[in-house]
């Protein structure tokens, strides 16, 4: 017996409801974290990635917001029904979490010495000076060059990848459990993306947390993850370990994304993977066929007929999609999947 | 910093500059002589040319001016025409009642506006809000007079919690100046509170919905931590600008306000010399009034440094 997943979630559903109607943003979500592991969330722009991470630590508003099912196990307790004052423990504490844009996601007025020291001193209840000396070493950590310098540094006086380095020691401050980064590299330049990216997976290994690295490009999933889960248009289409899926893509999706993405080389930067055709289709109801089918390559009459299930695509890998075989053999011969296979 | 305090106090020079132009010219501005409009109707011609004399008004407008800014620079800005006593004197013996009350009030309103105004931004569009905004409507439209003499008729009369009206001077005891200054205090308030509230409310909704404070959610920090020494400190300089201008308009609130409640203060003092047409004891005032606003303007930009680090450059 393997030991029980860090974070377990079960068949997670969630709808924005307004005045203009519901959005189903999430339909039947289940998925796990492994203790130790770099489990990474890929998909376009509004599929639902960033609003399953705040789920987790229940960062979205209460009002307007209903899950019709689901559970959220960290540590075997269900964060969905979990108390105010419990989650207030978690977040910062056994979770940490950083966002996408490293300068307006720290306050501008406050010194970033200081915006880690209260973290530290909220979780551990610690001296003003204790909690600022443990500030120092995580900036260390993060590998800031004169970090004793550095805590007395306002948010805008540091570059981008040091801000998001400043992030990543002020979400780790408290030796959390699980690391969630939504979009850590995205707002910066490719060189310190790289940068942040080593640092993340080096810092995992060092401390031997589990991360949800939160993305759009495949290319960061290939880098460093161990497990990916595709997400489209609030469902997970496709899911397993990085080898297995890259080596055998078996949803039209996940082809999608390959296809799109530009091979390694010096002159390609990679860009968002948006130039699948067609658009994403409206949540604003139930849908009782493959959300992709619209857009997909391999799409039949029956993609458009039924809901295709998760199904096992291979030892620790499943995708919802009935042409899983055939989207496999026909990318059989893209560069990226040659170069996993 | 020290650039940025500097560069502040040289910014205020020319203001002042404007404002004795501005205060010199009143008397000159007027239409006619100004000796008779000083001496009032019911003055004979002696009086008229003993006060033309006086106020070297028979010299040339640039001549006129250097004197008198000469004169009140070293503090003499001539005797009233009423009681002949020296206009700095009359100033500085009203000045603790108006102060104290000034700064009563602005306790008692960034007390009561700055956490009314942060909650209803925090449950914006909830009833807490509706009804901190709806009194702040209130608030803003009743004249001061008009909450006084409730405040009175409630507070003094009926309850005798505190007297009608009168001052006690700080000499005979601080509780009992307090006291006395409580009920004109409250009723400046209120109208001032309801300003800053709405701006308060206004800043922090601005400032709550930035990436910032979701960090902050996801640190695990409470929402009073999150709301007085983030949102609050980040919204800060617009708070406290306009509780810079709202002190401008205080002003014409404490004329009022001291006639109500019969305190010895510049407020009366004013009102005394308009009645009497005592010509140097108003620009005495205005001058008074306007060093007041630039020394409180100087104040509200030098805080600015302490809310924003971006600012001190
Ligand atoms: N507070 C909200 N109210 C209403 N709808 C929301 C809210 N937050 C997100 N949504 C919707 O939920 C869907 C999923 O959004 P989410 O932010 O999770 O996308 P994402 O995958 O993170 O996209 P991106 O890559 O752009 O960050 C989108 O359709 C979005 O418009
Ligand atoms: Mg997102």
């Amino acid at each position: 017996m393997s030991a029980p997943p860090l974070l377990k979630v079960e068949n997670l559903s969630l709808r924005f409801t307004g005045k203009t109607g519901s959005l189903h943003a999430l339909s039947d979500v289940s998925f796990h974290v492994e203790k130790g592991e770099i489990l990474s969330f890929v998909g376009e722009s509004g599929c639902g990635k960033s609003v399953t991470a705040m789920s987790i630590l229940r960062l979205l508003p209460r009002s307007g917001v209903s899950y019709p099912t689901g559970r959220i196990l960290f540590d075997g307790a269900d964060l969905r029904t979990a108390s105010e004052r419990q989650m207030q423990r978690i977040r910062g504490g056994r979770i940490g979490m950083i966002f996408q844009d490293p300068m307006t996601s720290f306050t501008p007025v406050h010194t970033v010495g200081m915006q880690i020291a209260e973290t530290v001193a909220q979780h551990r209840g610690v001296s003003h000076g204790q909690a600022l000396k443990r500030a120092r070493q995580m900036l260390d950590l993060v590998r800031i060059p004169d970090a004793a310098r550095r805590l007395g540094a306002y948010p805008h006086e540091l570059s981008g990848g040091m801000r998001q380095r400043v992030m990543i020691a002020m979400a780790l401050a408290c030796d959390p459990e699980l690391l969630i980064a939504d979009e850590p590299t995205t707002a910066l330049d490719v060189t310190v993306q790289a940068e942040i990216l080593a640092l993340i997976d080096d810092l995992r290994r060092e401390l031997g947390m589990s991360v949800i690295l939160i993305t759009h490009d495949l290319g960061v999933v290939a880098q460093v993850a161990d497990r990916v889960m595709v997400m489209y248009a609030g469902r997970i289409v496709e899911e397993g370990c990085i080898e297995d899926v890259l080596a055998r893509p078996s949803h039209g999706y996940t082809a999608g994304l390959l296809t799109a993405l530009p091979l390694p080389g010096p002159h390609n930067h990679r860009t968002r993977l948006a130039e699948i055709p067609g658009a994403v289709p409206r949540l604003d109801r139930e849908i009782d066929a493959c959300v992709y089918a619209e857009r997909c390559a391999f799409a039949e009459a029956r993609c458009r007929s039924g809901l295709p299930s998760l199904a096992p695509a291979g030892a620790s890998h499943r995708a919802a999609c009935v042409r899983a075989d055939a989207v496999a053999a026909a990318m059989a011969g893209n560069d990226i999947v040659r170069a996993w296979a | 910093m020290i650039l940025y305090v500097v560069g502040r106090l040289l910014a205020a020079v020319p203001t002042l500059l404007i404002v004795a132009i501005f205060i010199f010219g009143l008397v000159h501005i007027a239409p006619g002589d100004p000796a008779i409009l000083i001496a009032g109707d019911n003055a004979n011609p002696e009086q008229v040319d003993k006060i033309r004399e006086r106020l070297h008004l028979d010299r040339s407008l640039p001549v006129q001016f250097g004197i008198w800014f000469g004169n009140a620079v070293t503090g003499d800005l001539g005797t009233s025409v009423y009681s002949g006593r020296p206009v700095t004197e009359l100033i500085a013996q009203r000045v603790e009642p108006t102060f104290l009350l000034a700064l009563y009030t602005i306790v008692l309103t960034v007390i009561i506006a700055v956490p009314l105004g942060t909650i209803a931004a925090w449950k914006a569009n909830g009833w807490l809000d509706r009804a901190i905004m709806g009194f702040s409507v209130a608030g803003f439209s009743v004249p001061v007079f008009a909450t006084s003499y409730l405040l009175i008729y409630v507070f003094a009369v009926e309850l005798r919690w505190f007297p009608v009206q009168g001052y006690k001077a700080l000499s005979k005891g601080p509780v009992e100046t307090l006291v006395s200054l409580t009920l004109p205090s409250i009723a400046l308030a209120l109208v001032f509170a309801a300003l800053i509230a709405r701006v308060t409310r206004a800043a922090v909704l601005d400032v709550i919905h930035e990436n910032f404070v979701r960090t902050l959610k996801a640190k695990g920090m409470g929402t009073r931590r999150i709301l007085v020494t983030h949102v609050l400190k980040t919204a800060g300089v617009p708070i406290v600008t306009v509780i810079g201008i709202g002190l401008a308009a205080l002003i014409g609130g404490v004329v009022v306000t001291e006639s109500v409640f019969n305190i010895p203060g510049i407020g009366r003092l004013t009102v005394d010399a308009i009645v009497r047409r005592d010509y140097p004891v108003v620009q005495g005032i205005i001058l008074f009034f306007s060093l007041t606003l630039i020394a409180v303007n100087l104040v509200v930009d030098l805080s600015y440094a302490l809310f924003d680090p971006r600012v001190r450059g």
